[in-house]
């Protein structure tokens, strides 16, 4: 008895972490030791600049994450990011009056392939994996042939504003929007009766089903915002990188799901939130940023990621178990 | 050990005891008809190909297309291990990859160096699956998500190690490895063996029975007193043997490794054997399915590359939507046996 009351006093810290306030604790550690590796960067201007960097990732992670609190999984969104940043750039081609209405006819086409990847996972009953992963191989073969392999066009001014612009010249407008975005999505997870219905199919599809749920329909919409999130994310990415090139997209997948698992999400579903979330993205782009400080490349970028997923997800699962 | 399923394999067995078509239908899976059925797909796809090209049936092109088709369906037949426990393996692509980088990199000319070099390659495949398998089944993450961090692992490791293709396969090997003889070649041969071993595992032994319980129910399984663990492992070690084979054999292929050579190989051997009728969740289908499947994936692909030289486009632009296409397909086909 004394040694369960001792083993449990010890899993003080541990039972902190998994609560899922955890993150917000590493993302300070990892501030601290980023301040120590490069002193006179850190500061209020680079700290807003690094939201900035991180507002793409975050934005697509939102819709991974609540993909992910059903119990499904969206690997199309790294292709979408892509597909949608080829073609909004070569529609555009540097014509400032285009900006809004292919943005607009972008945000379409995201939903539109959310919604296929929703009727897949619905109505064919196809595995959300395998599904968004042939949407993620169908989407790469369409935004080759689209560009013959080689992109064009030019990112006009306006377009770059959502990307890199600052209202007052100090916040930057794609770390608004996605704190706006944020906000939005933590409100529909916490407080409609959407978002319960999101987390009660994520822990028991069956039950949710039997209590009324109409479990298909909330899929659908919830693959179908994914696929929104992810082409919001990839204007503002195009904004922010201001060229256009074939690879933009290339690292979204394993980002997003990194940003979702390091945030506290559950890969068995129904535990987690977009709160976690915002820390996760952050902590990625903090990662990266110090990887490429002590000069670690892409591929030292992909070990360390595709580890820190191991191991937290390891640990999470050692909790559902015990 | 699963009575009843004994008990129905048995039965088959004496319907068809002593007669050629029983002969075949057991090498064609027994308890299914999706696999013969996929068959007949095959000869029908076969058919309609050699209609609108009808240069595919040049015994050239034909022994291209079963060299073509070899490393594909070694990598798939590991897969279907894995998937018919229940499993999944993302991360075959990557480890390919790997062992090609590994291959390239270490091989000398001396003989001693080559066969150093090949065990060195296959025992990293065993060492890479056996990983995969420690994570999946002791540390309890989702045989999914294990495999997708493994692979993006394996692919960052097969960076560092080569930023572009090159590295040295001495002429010998690559000589030995590819040697053909009209239709035959020394992979063909390879594939044949392993396809052997690999039905007469799944079909015959306690192993493989234990293979598709494992998929069917997991619990049960284990209730009857069979080491899971032991059971799960092993599909991925067998996955990540084959994949090294398939690395050596593709270095010597290529003559040089590089970090991207093995990525289609990770969708394709899952499309092979869930066309080939092995459903994902495991408990269903068969070996015998997808090297059907297999072979239907590498012959489009083929039949591809044909039409596109012919009319001239860029034919990897589309392999990719193809591939896509076809599994969404197979998946749909299949869904009501679920």
């Amino acid at each position: 008895m004394r040694d369960k009351d001792h083993a449990l006093k010890s899993r003080g810290i541990v039972v902190f972490f998994l609560k899922g306030y955890g993150v917000f604790a590493g993302l300070i550690l990892l501030l601290i030791i980023s301040a120590i590796v490069s002193p006179q960067s850190f500061n209020a201007t680079d700290l807003l600049n690094l939201g900035k960097q991180a507002a793409g990732l975050g934005i697509v992670s939102i819709g991974q994450t609540i993909v992910i609190l059903t119990g499904g999984i969206d690997l199309s969104v790294g292709s979408i990011i892509s597909f949608i940043h080829v073609f909004s750039v070569g529609t555009i081609l540097g014509r400032a009056h285009l900006v809004f209405p292919v943005s607009a006819l972008c945000l379409i086409m995201g939903l539109a392939v959310g919604c296929c990847n929703g009727l897949g996972v619905t109505k064919a009953r196809i595995s959300p994996f395998v599904m968004t992963l042939c949407m993620d191989l169908i989407l790469r073969g369409l935004y080759l042939i689209y560009t013959k392999g080689q992109p064009r066009g030019i990112v006009p001014d306006n377009l770059r504003f959502i990307g890199r612009g600052r209202v007052l010249s100090i916040l930057p407008v794609a770390f608004i929007i996605w704190l706006l975005l944020s906000a939005l999505f933590i409100f529909i997870l916490r407080k409609t009766t959407f978002g319960a219905r999101i987390y009660a199919i994520g822990a028991n599809a069956r039950t949710a089903y039997l209590s009324g749920v109409k479990n298909e329909r909330i899929i659908f919409t919830i693959y179908a915002l994914s696929g929104f999130c992810a082409s919001i994310a990839a204007i503002i990415l195009t904004g922010d990188v201001g060229a256009v090139s074939l690879g933009l997209g290339g690292d979204y997948a394993l980002d997003s799901i990194a940003a979702v698992v390091i945030g506290g999400t559950s890969f068995v579903g129904g535990i987690g939130g977009v709160e976690g979330t915002i820390a996760g993205a952050f902590i990625i782009k903090l990662l990266t940023a110090l990887l490429q400080k002590v000069n670690i490349s892409h591929s030292g970028r992909l070990i360390i990621q595709g580890m820190l997923i191991l191991v937290i997800v390891g640990v999470y699962s050692r909790r559902s178990r015990t | 050990m699963p009575r009843a399923e004994t008990g129905r394999h048995m039965e088959v067995e004496k319907i068809y005891r002593g007669k050629l078509a029983g002969f075949i239908t057991r090498i064609i899976h027994p308890e299914r008809h999706s696999a013969s059925m996929i068959w007949m797909v095959l000869l029908f796809l076969v058919i309609i190909v050699v209609a609108i090209v009808p240069d595919f049936i040049h015994p050239r092109n034909i022994s291209n297309v079963l060299i073509q088709m070899v490393p594909l369906s070694l990598v798939s037949i590991g897969q279907t291990f894995v998937i018919l426990a229940g499993g999944i393996d993302l991360s075959i692509g990557p480890q390919v990859s790997l062992i090609t980088v590994l291959a390239s990199n270490l091989m000398q000319d001396t003989l001693w160096m080559i066969c150093a070099t090949v065990l060195l390659c296959l025992l990293c495949g065993i060492v890479f699956g056996f990983v995969n398998g420690i994570l999946a089944h002791y540390v309890n993450i989702p045989p999914l998500i294990v495999t997708l961090c493994t692979g993006f692992i394996f692919q960052g490791i097969a960076f560092a190690l080569h930023k572009t293709t090159g590295g040295h396969i001495p002429d010998v090997v690559h000589e030995v490895l590819t040697a053909s003889w009209w239709i035959l070649s020394v992979p063909l041969l390879i594939f044949i063996v392993f396809i052997f071993i690999g039905l007469w595992v799944l079909n015959r032994t306690r192993y493989g029975r234990y293979v598709y319980a494992l998929g069917g129910n997991e619990e049960v399984l284990g209730n009857a007193g069979v080491n899971i663990g032991r059971v799960k492992i092993a599909t991925y070690t067998i996955a990540g043997f084959l994949a090294s084979i398939t690395g050596v054999y593709l270095a010597a292929r290529l003559k040089s490794g590089g970090a991207h050579y093995g990525t289609a190989f990770t969708l394709n051997s899952i499309t092979a054997v869930v066309v080939g009728g092995t459903t994902l969740g495991g408990g269903q289908g068969g070996l015998s399915g997808t090297i059907a499947g297999g072979i239907i994936v590498s012959m489009l692909n083929n039949v591809l590359n044909n039409v596109s030289f012919r009319y001239g486009f860029q034919s990897s632009y589309y392999k990719n939507i193809l591939t896509g296409i076809i599994l969404i397909i197979a998946m749909l086909f299949y869904r009501k046996k679920r």
